[in-house]
This record gives structure tokens, C-alpha cells and sequence, in this order.
């Protein structure tokens, strides 16, 4: 009896396994499994030329779906744009050559680049581009960098208009990167915004997105040329520590996006041959701010002197092991230009800030710090909220911090329930900051609870956003800049510096201030 | 046996109304708003005419009941709708991680048996003796190690200086599958080797193993044919409620070992309140387990040949 039992009990066992193995086989099928063992190559590192595909391992899902701007993020350089921006963030041709301005600001002619061709095999004209315009003017992700255009058209074959009703000396800022992303015209939806298929001009073709990963496979006419690495495969894996241990292992050849390496993982990793970690100053800036309309933090002065009691040297230092730049501008220090060379606004003064706070607040007000644990995951916001709140103390400031995750969060910072919260935040032209976060009623003034509003930043900001004296532009902006130190409704703590890395026969791998990887110039040894 | 399927199919319909519409509660009354959740996600800006239009394209501007009822129409017709996030079919997206949780589970269990089975035995047999007391530590180990930690002790110590075994991600044959099913089984191990040992001592005691000694056969018959079987009811009954848990999804070693699985699905569909791919979730989640254990229950037979599949009379442990 026990013998059948035991039978019975080890074929099922055995039957469950079967079962999982054949689902497994089902997969194996799949084109999908035969390019895993190619992965596998990969590790070979003596096997010269052998490496195919290129595996970069990333945080997040790069894959967006149908009803997004883009389909996939821009790291995977299967679509390009009209413009991009160079490194100190001025404007740079991409699938645009070159881009003319009329003397008002309101007329923006763009030569486009000859011989490029969709993946589809379709060709990348001015009519291409038009319909890609449209689209995105009427994309809700994108529609607000065309809200001030009135027309779109063809004036040649690779010569395109765009009208718009105000003067705009931003604009191509404004439509760089994603708000500029060129599909083929055939998968754009007849009757909607959205994309049927990724098929961009990028020097990779998107194959498919499955268990996780991206699979691309080089375009061979694409208009640099051919790209060296003939497939690539972007890997989601979420864990930090999971994705470290699998560059040690080679099973990825490089993790390349923001916040991809943390800072405290940079000594186990800095000393093992064949990594090769870099470092790269991106466009995200971590802010503090505050709830403006609730006492005690409606008054600028203890405001101030909060952000006044923040020594954001030494936050960069013992937080993220250096890996960050002080909070000295509100807007990116990437964006020189439109900053003054001292960059004196926030630096840490603590007598100023006791003074302040004394003055201005009064015995026994508490504090409600609130932070949002999905970002706090990735930055290290609870720190930074306990290391305020110990100052707080010692000056004999009550405070109580709050940790909740992002759908209460957005809730409760909207419905105005919190003194101070902290938040990253990514932009490029001075103008994404200032219309975004200071001007009354505008998108994450409004949805971050600041609630800010000044007549005279308003003002200032209708003014510089349409003038066309670079000068005269960077000296409205200085301006703003001041008055934002002065009321600071939000205020810096640092500027993010990322390290990414990849394995040593990874070469020219590099990642800019977007966290785009230019995978074309990619070549492994 | 047929009557008593047909009634147990039946209970499912009763089942899945209540956890569904408990669930669309459950979310409704939840904080965080989805329209505004995906604008953010998005980099939409959060403008009252845009959540209009979010709310109104994701079908939110409509009464609860009304929601449910439609849901549930969808349902009937086999349309469980879609992601919130992706725009894809929220069936498309579950059934494509299916496979790697049901391996995983497969994997998970298949270590807890090779493990538990021996050493609960033992534990029972050996009782009182330093094995035991080793057992029992063993087991306090297993029970108590995070998963999370002893995940990254295997990735740390074993796959990265060997690179024998993937460190993660669902790869090629079921080489893959040796970590995440060691950390998962180990900590079940544990659990049922204990609870099989407890058990084995109590069938131990009972008069039927008494005169079956008195009747001169062999050990190994007595522990493996009379009282193997009997303590292997519990463990049977606990087993239909793991599987449940381990098919929805182990969360955490999905995430540590880059596991496809639903799990993980289920998870950021919480957090970014992508309610029809929960909703989906949770219909797969309640027939699973009202299938499994239904299984459960035929496995009985097996066990015990005196429990009847008759009506009324299928015993549920």
C-alpha cells in the first residue's frame, strides 16, 4: 500500500513538474528563448565577437504601451526627435538639420535631415514630420509644448513651418527629446493619438517586450549608418541589489539609467576587475517645499530660515556618499547659461536661520513633514526628512514626519495636509521650472499642494518667455531666481549625480544629463 | 462524484461575486485617485480638465454599482478589460506571467517536499535526540529567515562567485528556477516539516499502530503505509491554502530574482490603483483557490479512503 502511495504521490510531483517544464518549452518555442542563449554567449568573455546581444539591466519598465507619447522610453533609441539638447542645454539638430526663427519668435522654420528612413522603410520627410506634429500637439503628454501653435506645414519636401501665436524663444527646447519623438506615419492611430508599433528612425528596431525585457535588433539603414551591436536586449529588474549582482555575474553587460547604481553600492562594486563604473550629472534636482497657504510655513521668513538650517554639503556627503551636487540653483546647473556665477542662494546659515525662526514662529507650532515612500525608496528623502527634523529639535521646533506611499500621498498633498514634503523633479529650460512650480495656478504648483502665487513672478515669467534678447532673458530669469529665494516656496537640497556602469568590453558607452545611452557609437570588444 | 463537482463549481459563482465586489470597495474607498496617478505617471499635467478627461476615458465618471455592473458584464463576456498603465488587456498581461508563477510555485513546492517529507519524518522518529533538537533549530531558522535576505545571501555567496546558476530572471530550461524555488521552499520546509512531525508523533500513539507493531510488521510499513499516510491529512489541508498563496504571486523574491511572475503585477497595480488589472488579479486569485482546494478534497480519497465525494458528505478538513 505504501509503495502505490508513494507511487502516486511522486508522480504527481513528478507531473506538476512536467507540467511547469512544458510551459516553459511552450515559451522556448518562442524566437524568444533562442536569443536567451545567445545571452548566455555573453558571459564567453574570450569568445571575440561573440557578445550579441548587448543586455543593459534598468529599474523601471522602458515599455509604455500603445496609448503613450512614445511607445518606449527614449533610452532604447528605437524612435529620435527633431531636436535634441547639447551639453550645456541649448538646443542641437537631431532629425531637424538645422532650425530658423523669424525675427518675432513666432514663425520656426526646420530643414529637415535628408535620407532617413522609418524602420518600415518608409522616408522621413516634412509631410512625416507634420503628421508626427499633430499628433503630438493632441497627445495629452505633449500637447503642452505645442499650446501655442497655430498652424503646421509643408513648405518642401524637407522644409517644415510652424506658426505660432506668441513669441517663443524656447520652443525648440520645448519639443527636444520626447514632446519631438518622429514615428512612421503608418502606425500612428487614424482616429486617435496613439501608436499601433514603435516604429521610429532610431538605429534600433524594436522586436518585441516580453517577461520583462525589450528586444532590439540593430537597423541596418539607419542614417548614421549601421550600428555595431547587432541586438539589444533592455532588462527591467527591480531590485537594487539583484541588478548589481547580476552585472558581477555578466548576466547584464551594463546598467545604464538614472539612479541605477546607489551610491552605497559603489564600494562593493568600484574594485572589481572588469566593471567599469562612471558617473554622470543628470537633470533631476531633489526640491523641498512647502504647503505656502497653511500657518505657519504662509510665511516666507520660516521658510527660509528652513531651508537656511539644510547644510547641503554635508546631506551630499553623508547621504549619497558625494554622489550629488548641493541644491544651489532651483533650476539644473546643467542649464549654465541662465545662471550667475556665484550661486550663493542657498547656503547653509545656521544663525540666520535660528534668528529667522525665532522671530518669526511661534511656541509651540508642530511641524508635519510628509514623505512619499515610493520616491523615498529611490532617494534618500527619509533621511533628509530625519536629519531636518533633528535640526528642528535642537532649535526646540516640534515636528512629526509622515511616510505614506504615492496614492495617498498625491492626495494629501493636493488637499493641502502637510507643512513639508520633498520631491525630485526633471527639467531643461529655465521656463519648464518657473511655469511649472511658481507661476499661480500652474501644473505642480498646484498638484504638489505649494499653492504659490505672485503677481510679480507671474509678471516676470509671462515677460521672459517670450523674449527674444538672450540677455535680456537670462536677466529676467536671474530675477525670478531671486525672488524665489525670497519667498521660497520650494528650495533645492541637491542636484542628482548618477553612476551607471557596464562590464570592460562594453565600449563607448555613455550615459548623458537624459540618461539616454547613444547606443549607436556602442561597439564590445 | 460528479453531483458533489458540480455543487462545489456552483459555490464559485457566489465566491467571486463577493471577493470582486469587496474589492471594488475595498479600492473605491482607498485613497489616491487613478486619473491623477496616471497623469503624474505620465508627466501630464494635473489640471482639473485633465482628470475630467482621464476619469471620463478610464470609465471612472460613472457610480460604483453602475462600474461593477459593467465590469461584470465584461466578464461574463470574457473581457476583463484594460490596464490603466499600459493600455493592454488586462487577460493578456496575466495569462502572459502565469507561467513563470506556476513554475515557480512548482519549484517552491517541489524543494519543500524533497525537504520536508525526510526531515519531519525523522524529526518524529528521531524525537528527543540531539537530530530532533537540530531539526527543531533548523526549522526555527527556516520559519524566521526573511526571504528577501536569504534570497541575497544565494545571489551573494553561491550564483555570483560561481556563476553556475543565473542570478536572476527566467532564462533558458529550469536552471533558472534553483534559487528562487530554494528560497521559497526553504522557509516552507520549515513550517511543514514541523507540523508533519507533530503530526507523525500523535498517529504514533494511536492504537492502530500499536496492534500493527503487535502484528510483527515492519517498521517501515508501519510509518510508511499506516502512519505516513495519516499525518499527511493536515499537511494536505495547509497545502491547498500555500498553493493558493503561492500562485498569487510571491512578491518579494519575484522582485528580488527579476521573476515575471503576477505577483509583482498584482503589486504595482496597488500602488499605481490600476483597478481592472486588481480586479482581474483578485477573479484569478478566487478561482484558484476555490479550484485548489477542491482538489484538495479529491486528494482525500487518496489518503483516506474513507471520506466519500457524496453529497453532503466531501470532507473539508
Amino acid at each position: 500500500m505504501f509503495k502505490r502511495n508513494l507511487f502516486i504521490l511522486i508522480m504527481t510531483a513528478a507531473a506538476m513538474l512536467a507540467l511547469v517544464w512544458a510551459s516553459g518549452c511552450e515559451e522556448a518555442e518562442d524566437p524568444l528563448e533562442g536569443l536567451e542563449d545567445e545571452e548566455e554567449v555573453v558571459v564567453d568573455e574570450n569568445d571575440e565577437g561573440q557578445k550579441d546581444p548587448l543586455t543593459i539591466g534598468v529599474g523601471r519598465d522602458f515599455y509604455y504601451g500603445s496609448e503613450d507619447r512614445t511607445y518606449l522610453h527614449g533610452s532604447t533609441n528605437v524612435w529620435e526627435g527633431l531636436v535634441y539638447l547639447d551639453e550645456d542645454l541649448e538646443p542641437e539638430p537631431w532629425l531637424a538639420e538645422e532650425i530658423t526663427a523669424s525675427e518675432d519668435g513666432k514663425t520656426w522654420t526646420f530643414r529637415l535631415r535628408e535620407g532617413v528612413t522609418f524602420h518600415d522603410g518608409e522616408y522621413f520627410d516634412a509631410e512625416a514630420a507634420r503628421v508626427n506634429i499633430v499628433r503630438l500637439s493632441e497627445h495629452p503628454q505633449t500637447s503642452d509644448s505645442y499650446k501655442y501653435m497655430e498652424n503646421v506645414q509643408v513648405l518642401d519636401t524637407y522644409i517644415l513651418e510652424i506658426e505660432l501665436n506668441r513669441p517663443l524663444p524656447a520652443f525648440p527646447v520645448l519639443i527636444s527629446y520626447f514632446p519631438g519623438a518622429m514615428f512612421s506615419p503608418a502606425v500612428i492611430e487614424a482616429d486617435g493619438t496613439g501608436l499601433e508599433a514603435p516604429v521610429g528612425t532610431g538605429p534600433y528596431t524594436f522586436d518585441r517586450y516580453g517577461e520583462d525585457k525589450i528586444f532590439l535588433q540593430a537597423y541596418g539603414n539607419y542614417w548614421k549608418g549601421e550600428p555595431n551591436v547587432g541586438s539589444v536586449i533592455f532588462h527591467h529588474i527591480p531590485d537594487e541589489a539583484t541588478r548589481v549582482s547580476a552585472l558581477q555575474a555578466g548576466e547584464v553587460d551594463a546598467l545604464v539609467d538614472v539612479g541605477i547604481i546607489l551610491p552605497e553600492q559603489v564600494p562593493e562594486l568600484e574594485n572589481i576587475a572588469g566593471i567599469e563604473l562612471k558617473t554622470q550629472q543628470v537633470l533631476t534636482s531633489i526640491y523641498m517645499f512647502f504647503q505656502t497657504e497653511s500657518a505657519p510655513v504662509d510665511n516666507p521668513e520660516i521658510r527660509r530660515g528652513i531651508s537656511k538650517l539644510l547644510d547641503r554639503e554635508e546631506l551630499v556627503d553623508s547621504l549619497l556618499d558625494g554622489y550629488g551636487e548641493p541644491g544651489r540653483a532651483v533650476i539644473t546647473p546643467l542649464a549654465g547659461f541662465w545662471l550667475d556665477d556665484e550661486l550663493t542662494r542657498y547656503e547653509y546659515d545656521p544663525e540666520e536661520a535660528k534668528r529667522l525662526l525665532e522671530e518669526n514662529l511661534a511656541e509651540g507650532e508642530k511641524l508635519h513633514i510628509l514623505v512619499n515612500s515610493s520616491w523615498a525608496a529611490r532617494w534618500p528623502m527619509s533621511s533628509i526628512a530625519q536629519y531636518l527634523l533633528t535640526e528642528l529639535n535642537k532649535l526646540g521646533i516640534e515636528a512629526e514626519i509622515e511616510t505614506i506611499e504615492m496614492g495617498a500621498y498625491s492626495e494629501k498633498v493636493q488637499q493641502g495636509d502637510f507643512h513639508i514634503s520633498f520631491c525630485p523633479w526633471t527639467g531643461q529650460d529655465p521656463d519648464d521650472f518657473f511655469s511649472s512650480w511658481i507661476q499661480t495656478g500652474s501644473g505642480f504648483n498646484r498638484s504638489r499642494g505649494v499653492e504659490f502665487s505672485s503677481a510679480e513672478a507671474d509678471q516676470l515669467i509671462e515677460a521672459a518667455v517670450q523674449e527674444m534678447d538672450r540677455d535680456k532673458r537670462r536677466e529676467l530669469y536671474l530675477e525670478l531666481q531671486d525672488l524665489v529665494e525670497e519667498k521660497s516656496p520650494l528650495v533645492p537640497v541637491y542636484h542628482d549625480l548618477s553612476v551607471y556602469g557596464a562590464r570592460d568590453y562594453v565600449k563607448n558607452l555613455e550615459m548623458d544629463f537624459n540618461f539616454r545611452p547613444d547606443l549607436f557609437k556602442v561597439y564590445l570588444e | 462524484m460528479l453531483k458533489y463537482l458540480a455543487k462545489r463549481f456552483l459555490t464559485l459563482i457566489p465566491v467571486l461575486l463577493g471577493v470582486t465586489f469587496i474589492t471594488f470597495i475595498l479600492m473605491d474607498i482607498a485613497p489616491g485617485d487613478p486619473a491623477e496617478i496616471m497623469l503624474s505617471r505620465r508627466d501630464i499635467e494635473v489640471t482639473p480638465e485633465n482628470l475630467e478627461r482621464a476619469r471620463e476615458a478610464l470609465g471612472l465618471g460613472e457610480p460604483l454599482p453602475v462600474r461593477y455592473l459593467s465590469w461584470l458584464q465584461g466578464v461574463i463576456q470574457g473581457n476583463l478589460g484594460t490596464s490603466f498603465t499600459t493600455g493592454e488587456p488586462v487577460s493578456r498581461e496575466i495569462i502572459s506571467r502565469l507561467p513563470a508563477t506556476i513554475e515557480l510555485a512548482a519549484g517552491g513546492l517541489a524543494v519543500m517536499f524533497i525537504l520536508a517529507l525526510p526531515l519531519g519524518t525523522a524529526a518524529a522518529l528521531l524525537r528527543g535526540t540531539f537530530g530532533d533538537h537540530l531539526g527543531r533549530l533548523t526549522a526555527l531558522v527556516g520559519a524566521s529567515i526573511p526571504s528577501f535576505y536569504l534570497g541575497l545571501l544565494l545571489i551573494t555567496y553561491i550564483a555570483v562567485p560561481t556563476q553556475w546558476i543565473p542570478v536572476m530572471g527566467r532564462g533558458e530550461g529550469l536552471i533558472g528556477l534553483v534559487l528562487p524555488s530554494i528560497t521559497l521552499g526553504f522557509g516552507l520546509a520549515a513550517t511543514y516539516a514541523r507540523l508533519l512531525r507533530a503530526n507523525l508523533l500523535e498517529v504514533l500513539q494511536l492504537d492502530f499502530i500499536r496492534s500493527a507493531r503487535s502484528r510483527g510488521l515492519k517498521e517501515t510499513v508501519i510509518i510508511g503505509n499506516y502512519a505516513l499516510r495519516n499525518a499527511l491529512i493536515p499537511v494536505v489541508t495547509l497545502l491547498g491554502i500555500t498553493m493558493g498563496h503561492l500562485l498569487g504571486g510571491t512578491v518579494v523574491i519575484e522582485r528580488i530574482f527579476a521573476w515575471p511572475g503576477v505577483g509583482r503585477l498584482a503589486v504595482d497595480a496597488i500602488f499605481d490603483r490600476n483597478y481592472p488589472v486588481i480586479q482581474g488579479y483578485v477573479l484569478l486569485m478566487g478561482v484558484a483557490f476555490v479550484f485548489l482546494n477542491l482538489l484538495i478534497d479529491i486528494s482525500y480519497r487518496f489518503l483516506d479512503p474513507r471520506v466519500k465525494m457524496e453529497e453532503g458528505e466531501g470532507q473539508t478538513g
